[in-house]
């Protein structure tokens, strides 16, 4: 291939490293001054755990970027029933 | 249950299910080595453990893609449901040391991945090679397969990184399934990079045979299962002047068991249990499992996934747990004269919130 495309490839790889790296400065805190705050169900100090949850983190960081910053905890599931519940108790 | 994370809930049964399937993926990568230099012995090891651990995923994939609909057909395979993630994770991982070897230290077994095999030989990062070494991308059969792999690898490890039920809370369980969908795009991108791949350096009629009996076994029995589903979603209850859905009769229900009908666009679980009948959303708070598959133990409606459980009357979770789904309103009528199990059952059509006590409809 050309030197085009090794650049295009090269930029492309750049970018996803720099996104998880990205992640990875954001979760590292993240998973031990900031979880409890959007996820109350965290408790304790279980190491292992917050490994585990690590490498997703550093995929959906944003997502928990926002929430940490906006002070939002977790959402609940929408299903056809519960949204029936919500409209019929807030009509 | 949410009262906090664990880890890694293990308990007897998963260390059985995980030592299992271990076991078995320890066997098949053998035996697969075995018979493959007894053909061939003249053959690099190198380029046979690629070839290993690579089909050992793309079987893997099979059963774990079949578990879903054979549990829809019949609850016998509800077990293989329950620790159905770490199955997924396993594979996550062989697919990964096809990819990039397994060289950790202190761990006797090293294998080299098909990153270093093939790539590894000029200037370019491996990882540059692996999307510019075959420029091919206009060509169906010189297609560079590679990239196909990539793209079902990218999407096992975004299921794998997510598989712990905090994903499931924090996600919210339609989400985490719609997400864990992209399992089939990654099947799909697989079979090509299959058939593209190790179907073309080795053209002997059986491995072309053993994908296509995949393919079509995954296909058709998703049919299958798939055609179930709709037509009992498609026998949607529509309710009477009072906003009450006719459901049946108290005798079609076993005791400690459900009915499940669908009712405001969403499947809702009858259950009849010591003599009373309540109803509550059939999507259970944690996977969205079947709660109307499930039966009431210990006084508690219990998934058949995961056994998470429901107290039939406020469909929440007994305390300390704190999950909750919506119930509805029964109640029974007769004409006062048959047996008490020839009663209807009405259900509202309107749900109420989620974890709202109802009086159950005593029989």
């Amino acid at each position: 291939m050309d030197g085009v495309g090794v650049a295009i490839a090269e930029t492309l790889i750049k970018i996803v490293r720099g996104y998880l790296f990205a992640g990875l400065v954001f979760s590292v805190p993240f998973v031990i001054f900031g979880i409890q705050r959007v996820d109350p169900s965290v408790k304790g100090w279980n190491v292992l755990f917050r490994v585990l949850i690590l490498p997703g983190l550093s995929v959906f960081w944003p997502l928990f970027a926002v929430r940490l910053v906006r002070g939002k905890r977790h959402p609940v599931e929408r299903t056809a029933h519960r949204l029936a519940a919500q409209s019929a108790s807030h009509p | 249950m949410s009262v906090g994370y664990k880890s890694i809930q293990w308990n007897r049964q998963k260390l059985i299910y995980d030592l299992i399937l271990w076991a078995s993926v320890a066997a098949y990568i053998a035996i697969f080595m075995a018979v493959t230099k007894g053909i061939d012995s003249n053959l690099d090891i190198r380029g046979v453990q690629i070839r290993a651990y690579g089909s050992a995923a793309f079987l893997l994939l099979h059963v774990i893609l079949s578990i879903g609909p054979l549990s829809r057909l019949s609850p016998k395979f509800h077990p293989l449901l329950f620790n159905r993630r770490h199955m997924g994770v396993t594979m996550f991982f062989l697919a990964l040391i096809h990819v990039v070897g397994l060289n950790l230290p202190g761990l006797p077994l090293k294998t080299t991945g098909a990153l270093t095999w093939y790539h590894d030989f000029g200037n370019l990062d491996p990882l540059v090679s692996l999307f510019v070494g075959n420029s091919h991308y206009g060509d169906f059969i010189q297609f560079p397969f590679e990239i196909l792999g990539v793209g079902a690898l990218a999407i096992f490890f975004v299921m794998a990184a997510t598989s712990h039920d905090f994903w499931l809370v924090n996600l919210t369980a339609p989400i985490w399934k719609a997400l864990h969908m992209g399992v089939y795009v990654a099947y799909g991108l697989l079979v090509g990079h299959v058939v593209l791949g190790a179907l073309q350096s080795n053209r002997h009629p059986a491995m072309t045979v053993a994908v296509g009996v995949g393919l079509v076994w995954i296909v058709g029995l998703h049919l299958l299962a798939g055609s179930r589903e709709i037509k009992q979603d498609k026998a949607t209850l529509s309710p009477s002047d009072d906003g009450f859905v006719d459901v049946g009769t108290v005798a079609e229900i076993p005791d400690n068991r459900a009915k499940v009908v669908t009712i405001s666009g969403e499947r809702v679980a009858v259950f009849k249990y010591d003599g009373k009948i309540s109803a509550v959303s059939n999507v259970c708070q944690h996977q969205n499992g079947p709660l109307g598959e499930g039966k009431v133990i210990d006084g508690c409606i219990t998934c058949p996934w995961h056994g998470y459980q429901y107290l039939p009357d406020c469909g929440a979770s007994p305390p300390p747990f704190t999950e909750r789904i919506p119930t509805f309103d029964v109640r029974l009528a007769g004409d006062g004269q048959g047996p008490v199990e020839d009663q209807r059952i009405f259900v509202r059509a309107i749900p109420n919130a989620p974890g709202t006590h109802v009086d159950p409809a005593v029989i």
